[in-house]
């Protein structure tokens, strides 16, 4: 594939998007999507980090805006595996610091 | 069709014909068909027998899941505060666009790329832009994505065109909109159409008391602009003007008469756009919205949520008379100065998108969406019906649907008694949850029986039984051969674990095996992801999570294409 397809980078927004949202708004999301772990916040934006630098070698993100997005992921991986499962929950998500920083990261690389 | 399940819903000859073609296994379901036919307009769906004559109709899924998560972040940035407010100058900046001679609205929504998150342009406003630059360099090619990236990045261009081709590369919504079809298989006869077709529309509700009345005899306004009256200006230029006339014509040439519209206003093909040709009609419309809990209307970008939240998208706004731009933005600013902008429900969102998408869509596929969602939401079981049918998910990749006409046949047959009880059961189902248990059978069974006293509550548990047997006798007979049957059909991996799901197709070239990355499962799980012969990954991928988080989740499944993301799938 010459190109790398665009739609990885509207799904990669868009999960970044959510990541900005109030605890209420994304528990609002997981519930109408059915989807059943707080996980999916998660690995529904980092399915897309990967691709980030042939997005920057296209030219559809800057450098800058590819740094942002990669310390948002940075934030989630140092939250995620063994000894933290308590942060990936509903309720965590209304009161840890954690969630609160991903969402000021996350807002920062919409936002810029 | 489900957005959200995926499931596919046909008409009883379309299920005996597709039956005949998928062969053996899809037999019942086609027998079944039949038999119910007279009650139940009944599509056997299991996501995948039916797969390959369905093409066409997931790939509308897709679009249709795309525009649905590009609506529904627009909506979550709104409600996050990353939605620019409309201010005072927001309000005097769109009546400079509506000023510009062009006609058109512009959508107030924060640019993801643009650091100052300015004011975007329109859809029509885009398509006119490349359209006018496409004819610059007399260039047939379609118009392609990559060609748009090139454009929105070219610094020689007008400031306009780069502003669309960016509109167009970050707006799902608009790739549908401007031809049915993704963008980058449109040409510029699909965006001049598009442009035409708003000219059209706008000549059209300019001049909609004289229109609606041409072909009446006792020219007595009905709100109505029938086939009758748009043939009569378009066979009157020396009455009504060569303008009007060839806009009815080419309304006509496309079909597009005949639609309900409300008298003073209409909305276009795409329902983006509030055409208004009398101020005060405008506002006491706007009022009425305002005052009508739960009301919503269709592409008018107007959200009015059950617990009384108010919402107003200030977009899409457009009268060729300039006295009824200003009316209209007035009232559109006060209405949004006088709400706060809150998270509306996904459900608002979806039945808003639903009927939008039922106006660029003739066939029966949105009214379909809407039976799913309304029965999803519980909400009322007649303007679902009213509005097709009721979709019932009956789990595991599967659904029904129950159509209008199943109703009128039950109505028909048993009385309106009968149709009472089905849909106070169904209701009742409806609200406890997303899907259509053995006990909700049951107690659908039970309620219509006791009510009339027939043996009718059985014979439709029995009807819908038999299908949910037929359709999970029909996923599990698919056989998984290779990673394309999982990609174009994620529901075959329903009830599988990952063990057997690798055995087939883990060995795939160019696939790897991982762990899910993030999250409380992370390093666990089981991720097939899809990478170029350079090593770079292509977002393809199929991944496992094995449950058991906060809820005590069962597994599930995810696959991602290059455009679109499944559900998950247990």
């Amino acid at each position: 594939m010459t190109h790398p397809p665009i739609g990885q980078l509207v799904m990669l927004v868009k999960a970044l998007s959510r990541l900005t949202l109030p605890a209420e708004a994304q528990v609002q999301y997981l519930r109408a999507h059915d989807l059943p772990e707080v996980d999916e916040l998660a690995l529904e934006f980092s399915e897309g980090v990967p691709l980030i630098r042939q997005f920057v070698d296209e030219g559809w993100l800057s450098t800058a805006e590819a740094d942002a997005i990669v310390a948002v992921d940075a934030a989630l991986e140092r939250m995620s595996g063994e000894g933290h499962e308590a942060l990936w929950t509903e309720s965590a998500l209304h009161v840890a610091p954690e969630w609160d920083e991903v969402r000021r990261l996350a807002r920062q690389a919409v936002l810029g | 069709v489900s957005s959200d399940t995926g499931f596919v819903g046909l008409d009883p000859d379309l299920a005996r014909d597709l039956a005949r073609e998928a062969g053996a296994e899809a037999d019942t379901a086609g027998h079944i068909a039949s038999e119910v036919a007279g009650i139940l307009s009944v599509a056997e769906v299991a996501d995948n027998g039916f797969a390959t004559m369905c093409g066409e109709v997931r790939e509308e899924l897709g679009l249709l899941r795309n525009l649905l998560e590009a609506k529904a972040t627009e909506i979550e940035l709104a409600a996050s505060g990353v939605y620019i407010p409309m201010t005072a100058a927001a309000s005097a900046a769109l009546w400079e666009s509506l000023s510009d001679g062009t006609g058109e609205g512009v959508d107030f929504a924060a640019d993801l790329n643009d650091e100052d998150a300015t004011v975007t342009m329109s859809s029509t406003v885009a398509a006119t832009a490349l359209a006018t630059y496409l004819g610059w360099l007399g260039d047939d090619d379609p118009v392609d994505i990559y060609k748009l990236n090139e454009i929105a990045g070219n610094e020689d261009l007008p400031p306009e065109v780069r502003a669309a081709a960016q509109y167009f590369l970050l707006d799902d919504e608009v790739r549908m909109t401007v031809s049915s079809k993704p963008l980058w298989n449109a040409t510029r006869e699909d965006l001049e159409g598009f442009v035409a077709s708003n000219a059209a529309f706008a000549v059209a509700a300019h001049n909609y008391t004289q229109w609606e009345i041409a072909a009446d005899d006792d020219r007595t306004p009905d709100g109505e602009m029938s086939p009758d009256d748009l043939e009569e200006v378009a066979n009157n230029p020396g009455r009504y003007g060569q303008d009007q006339s060839d806009a009815a014509q080419w309304l006509i040439d496309h079909g597009y008469y005949g639609w309900e519209q409300p008298a003073g206003l209409t909305w276009e093909l795409y329902s983006r756009r509030i055409f208004a040709d009398d101020p005060e009609l405008a506002a006491d419309w706007l009022r009425q919205a305002t005052q009508e809990p739960a009301k919503y209307v269709a592409g008018a970008t107007w959200y009015d949520t059950q617990g009384g939240r108010e919402w107003v998208n200030a977009a899409v706004i457009s009268s060729p008379d300039p006295a009824a731009q200003a009316e209209i933005v007035v009232g559109f600013a006060s209405i949004y100065q006088a709400t706060q902008p809150e998270p509306v429900g996904p459900l608002t969102i979806l039945h808003e998108l639903l009927d939008w998408v039922s106006f660029v869509d003739p066939t029966q596929l949105a009214d379909a969406l809407n039976a799913g969602i309304y029965w999803v939401e519980g909400d009322s079981v007649n303007a679902a019906i009213s509005a097709g049918g009721i979709l019932l998910p009956l789990g595991g990749g599967k659904a029904i649907r129950i159509t209008r006409e199943a109703f009128e046949g039950l109505a028909a047959r048993h009385g309106d008694e009968a149709v009472d009880a089905l849909e106070r059961a169904l209701k009742e189902a409806a609200e406890s949850g997303g899907e259509l248990t053995d006990e909700m059978i049951e107690q659908i069974v039970k309620d219509v029986g006791d009510q009339f006293g027939t043996t009718f509550g059985d014979e439709v548990g029995g009807i819908l039984d038999d299908l949910r047997r037929a359709a999970d006798d029909t996923v599990s007979a698919i056989e998984i051969e290779s990673i394309d049957d999982v990609i174009a059909n994620p529901h075959v991996l329903s009830g599988r674990n990952p063990a057997e799901v690798a055995e087939v197709i883990g060995d795939t070239p160019g696939w790897r095996t991982e762990t899910l990355g993030r999250g409380s499962h992370q390093g666990q799980g089981w991720v097939l992801r899809e990478y170029t012969p350079d090593g770079q990954p292509t977002g393809r991928m199929i991944r496992w999570h094995p449950g058991g988080g906060h809820h005590g989740a069962d597994p599930y499944w995810r696959v991602t294409d290059f455009n679109t993301r499944s559900e998950p799938i247990r």
